[in-house]
């Protein structure tokens, strides 16, 4: 392949994800082109084959290794720890953290799932559900134990997910709170709508 | 207008109701002029008998919710000054109207910014309205010590949030009524505060 000698930067199939993340976070992916992926990275649309093979492919492994993370964050955030309450805390404050952090990646996992093609989108959902899931046999777990007062675990952990989704819509790296901190505040809030006496 | 060949005719309303149902669908970008009049069994042309264009369609959709949402507000907090009522009543009205007007409420959150400017901001500030009014609450009650809650605006947000997402998750045929999820919600809202 002949180097071109007016690309901005090297193209490799990690920079050709970077655009695709930042255009498909912002203008949805059926607003986005590939030509104005493309045209993003200073090559020719025919040259863009070269670091991929669909547009769907691009979505596809963004929405996949998004939702991979958010379960292997979980699971992370309440290995080896006993206590319900704070096994929810701590499941909440990573997947608020993340919607802080990596606010692109957030936004089309919950816009467009939709255009996923089969086989990828129903396993996208199987995760997503078991995550949900996860979340509320927390909440059940906690009403069980009589530590929490929630009456409907289910509509719970819609809310507080959902709250924690919003993030990323809002949170700015320059605003008045860290994502840390905002993260610690969901963390806060989740054990509040468990009805959880303590915090 | 007659057009004896069809069984009923249609009518502004129609039009307003099928392009509701495929921007909620599709996204405003993703709906064509033609599928609105394929789902009304019209021509395209004919469609412009009952509207003005695809983006009127979009503006009374959004501004017309918008509408709602701080009547329903004012309804909530009217013949109270308690802030956990308030914030309890506020919370309720505005899950409720996520959970009844889900069509509405997706594309209000969805497709405001397909807007064309002077509208897009009259419907950014009623929204702004809505969040600094809903914020207000919790800042009056934490000032009155009901309240236990360090960031009134990140609490604020959360709880908004909340039942905005009643409209992508909410079913008719689920286990809980409309009017179930917004007491749950109205609940978390106090318990998100640390109401007394």
């Amino acid at each position: 392949m002949a180097i071109q000698a007016s690309a901005r930067i090297t193209v490799t199939p990690t920079s050709v994800r970077e655009v695709a993340l930042t255009l498909f976070a912002e203008r949805g992916y059926h607003g986005t082109a590939l030509s104005q992926i493309a045209g993003e990275l200073g090559i020719r649309t025919p040259s863009l084959y070269n670091h991929m093979r669909a547009k769907q492919d691009l979505l596809r492994d963004i929405v996949a290794e998004t939702t991979e993370q958010v379960w292997a964050d979980y699971v992370a955030a309440v290995d080896g720890v006993d206590a319900v309450d704070e096994r929810l805390r701590r499941a909440i404050r990573t997947y608020a953290l993340r919607h802080a952090t990596h606010r692109r990646e957030a936004l089309i996992v919950n816009r467009d799932i939709g255009s996923l093609e089969e086989p990828a989108r129903s396993q996208v959902l199987k995760l997503r559900r078991r995550h949900e899931r996860a979340i509320r046999g927390l909440l059940e777990e906690g009403a069980e134990d009589r530590l929490f007062t929630v009456a409907a675990p289910a509509v719970a952990s819609f809310g507080i997910l959902e709250m924690c989704v919003s993030i990323a819509r809002w949170f700015r790296e320059d605003g008045e709170l860290t994502a840390e901190a905002v993260a610690d505040h969901h963390a806060q809030f989740a054990l509040r709508i468990a009805g959880f006496k303590y915090c | 207008m007659n057009r004896g060949e069809r069984a009923r005719a249609v009518t502004g309303a129609d039009v307003l109701d099928a392009a509701l149902t495929l921007f909620a669908q599709r996204g405003y970008h993703g709906t064509s002029l033609k599928q609105v009049a394929a789902l009304l069994n019209i021509s395209t042309p004919s469609l412009y008998n009952h509207m003005g264009s695809k983006g009127s369609l979009l503006t009374a959709i959004v501004l017309d919710t918008l509408d709602h949402v701080l009547a329903d507000f004012d309804v909530a907090i009217a013949g109270t000054d308690d802030p956990v009522e308030q914030l309890q009543r506020a919370t309720e009205l505005y899950a409720l109207r996520h959970a009844t007007h889900r069509r509405e409420t997706l594309v209000v959150n969805h497709e405001t910014v397909h807007l064309d400017a002077p509208v897009r901001t009259r419907a950014q500030d009623m929204r702004r309205d809505h969040e600094r009014r809903f914020r207000a609450i919790i800042l009056e009650g934490k000032r009155a010590g009901v309240f236990q809650v360090k960031s009134a605006k990140l609490a604020s947000f959360a709880i908004r949030e909340m039942c905005v997402s009643i409209a992508r998750w909410f079913r008719d045929d689920g286990d809980y009524t409309a009017d179930e999820v917004a007491r749950q919600h109205g609940e978390f809202a106090l318990g998100l505060v640390g109401a007394a």
